[in-house]
């Protein structure tokens, strides 16, 4: 579904964001984007939405080129940033006049998410409400547009906990095997058991694209005792219920992929990532 | 090049929902402004002289109000409408309809005001100038260099376009005493409506041009 080749960007010439970045993202996936402060995971889901362009390289959506801001593009691509939208329009109203661009929009469906989030009075002002209010009705209203790409960037900042888990109830709603959603954070807790792909980037390029079978299948996930021996583990780190652990899965056994772990680990052995999922 | 007529209605409306309190202070902010300056001789002339500054200031600061900010900029681009559709929908409320707010206020506070002070000087003898074609199209040309300011300079969009067409005329004047050796004002009606008349439509389509390459 989308297709990045040999993409380069750089805000400024002298120091490129992204260099010859190549990426296949597919549909009916939810894709966890991380990266440290700065990598450019913001500027790559722009690029993907066509708010920024390619300095070089093609980035296509489908059959689209999301530089060329199609209205076919734009209506079936829901990007929800983390600079949210201040209007001085209720709620009711703000949808009523921006969901007739998008032609697959379901009110019942908006009107469901809303209820999950537990907002219920759609006459208050935008501009009057919390960030975290105003984040779970533009996530509502994002979704309610059934748009086949969803980009979500930092989408669980400023929610509480119990939105958190709404959160990833709305996503699995609204997902479907024509949709592709691509989530950035560093949340990585509030994405665990939503995403099935992981990307992680890091100096310019993409370190990891893989499934989390692939990952799983390919590396081993555990918690031992602090005493045991740490050489044949790529990474490990405290933790109260003893040390946590990933290591090469040379036994095929099964073990839950940790996030956090797996990211911390593929940044202290770049060279041996790349060589493990490429 | 995508255009529906259906997609500017609903941007018109969308535009006009969240604008429409603006547009209301504008008028009766003219209105009563008007028909106080129609009290007094001297401030009926200077009224009319701050009336097209206003058109120029108002336009300069709310004409791409929507891609100022780096959150409305991002709602705005991802708008499903083409930029043609999002470009003539600003155009038709923050360029035309600054233009006509602001005049219908006037000429509405200005035949009231005749009621009430009928005794007025100052306003009936710069009325007529100001619906001449020369007026008209100098009033245009100065305001769509305003639009172009408004897109281009994020910040201070008044301030900065104003300093650039002083800065602009002050070359111009100088270039012209250096090679001719003398003022370039020399007035020409049909030079000067021409003049305005490409430099109208050259800013306008710059201004599309510019927002074509509008990024968040």
């Amino acid at each position: 579904m989308i297709e990045i080749k040999n993409l380069c960007f750089g805000y400024k010439k002298s120091k490129m964001v992204l260099e010859n970045v190549n990426l296949n993202l597919k549909k009916g996936c939810i894709y966890g984007l991380f990266g440290k402060n700065g990598v450019g995971k913001t500027t790559l889901l722009k690029l993907i939405g066509g708010l920024q362009f390619p300095d070089k390289g093609e980035v296509k959506v489908g059959k689209f080129t999301p530089s060329e801001r199609k209205v076919a593009f734009l209506a079936d691509m829901s990007f929800i940033s983390e600079e949210l939208y201040d209007s001085h329009l209720t709620i009711e109203k703000y949808v009523k006049i921006n969901s007739v661009f998008y032609p697959n929009f379901s009110q019942q469906d908006f009107e469901a998410y809303l209820k999950d989030f537990e907002i219920e009075d759609t006459k208050q002002y935008l501009y009057k409400l919390s960030y975290g209010t105003k984040k779970k009705i533009f996530i509502s209203f994002g979704l309610a547009c059934h748009c086949k790409l969803i980009l979500l960037d930092e989408p669980t900042n400023g929610l509480d906990i119990p939105s958190k888990s709404q959160f990833r109830k709305v996503i699995l709603r609204a997902m479907s095997d024509e949709t592709c959603v691509v989530i950035s954070t560093h949340q990585v807790r509030d994405l665990h058991n939503l995403i099935d792909s992981v990307l992680i980037l890091d100096d310019t390029n993409v370190l990891l694209n893989a499934t989390n079978e692939e990952i799983c299948n390919k590396l081993f996930f555990g918690i031992c005792d602090t005493l045991q021996s740490k050489e044949e583990m790529l990474y490990s780190e405290d933790d109260v219920r003893g040390l946590k652990f990933v290591k090469e899965n040379t036994e095929n056994q099964e073990s839950e992929l940790d996030i956090e772990i797996l990211f911390n680990a593929a940044l202290a052995n770049k060279e041996k990532f790349r060589e493990l999922f490429s | 090049m995508e255009i529906s007529i259906i997609r500017i209605k609903h941007l018109l409306k969308k535009i006009w929902q969240e604008e429409r309190m603006y547009f209301l202070l504008l008028f009766l902010i003219t209105f009563f402004a008007t028909i106080m300056c129609a009290s007094n001789q001297l401030l009926s002339i200077i009224g009319i002289s701050v009336l097209n500054l206003t058109i120029y200031a108002v336009i300069s600061v709310i004409a791409f109000k929507l891609y100022k900010d780096k959150n409305t900029r991002i709602h705005t681009i991802n708008l499903p409408a083409s930029n043609l559709e999002k470009y003539i929908s600003i155009f038709i409320i923050h360029f035309l309809g600054v233009i006509i707010t602001i005049y219908g206020a006037f000429y509405l506070g200005y035949y009231l005001s005749l009621q009430i002070f009928p005794n007025q000087v100052g306003f009936p003898e710069n009325i007529e100038y100001q619906f001449s074609l020369q007026s008209i199209i100098s009033l245009l040309s100065i305001s769509a260099i305003m639009f172009y300011g408004s897109l281009f300079f994020k910040k201070n969009s008044l301030g900065l376009t104003f300093f650039i067409i002083f800065m602009c005329g002050l070359i111009f004047t100088a270039l012209t005493y250096l090679i001719n050796g003398k003022s370039p004002y020399v007035y020409n009606y049909y030079f000067d409506v021409t003049l305005n008349s490409i430099i109208t439509i050259g800013f306008l389509l710059l201004t599309y041009l510019r927002l074509k390459e509008e990024r968040a």
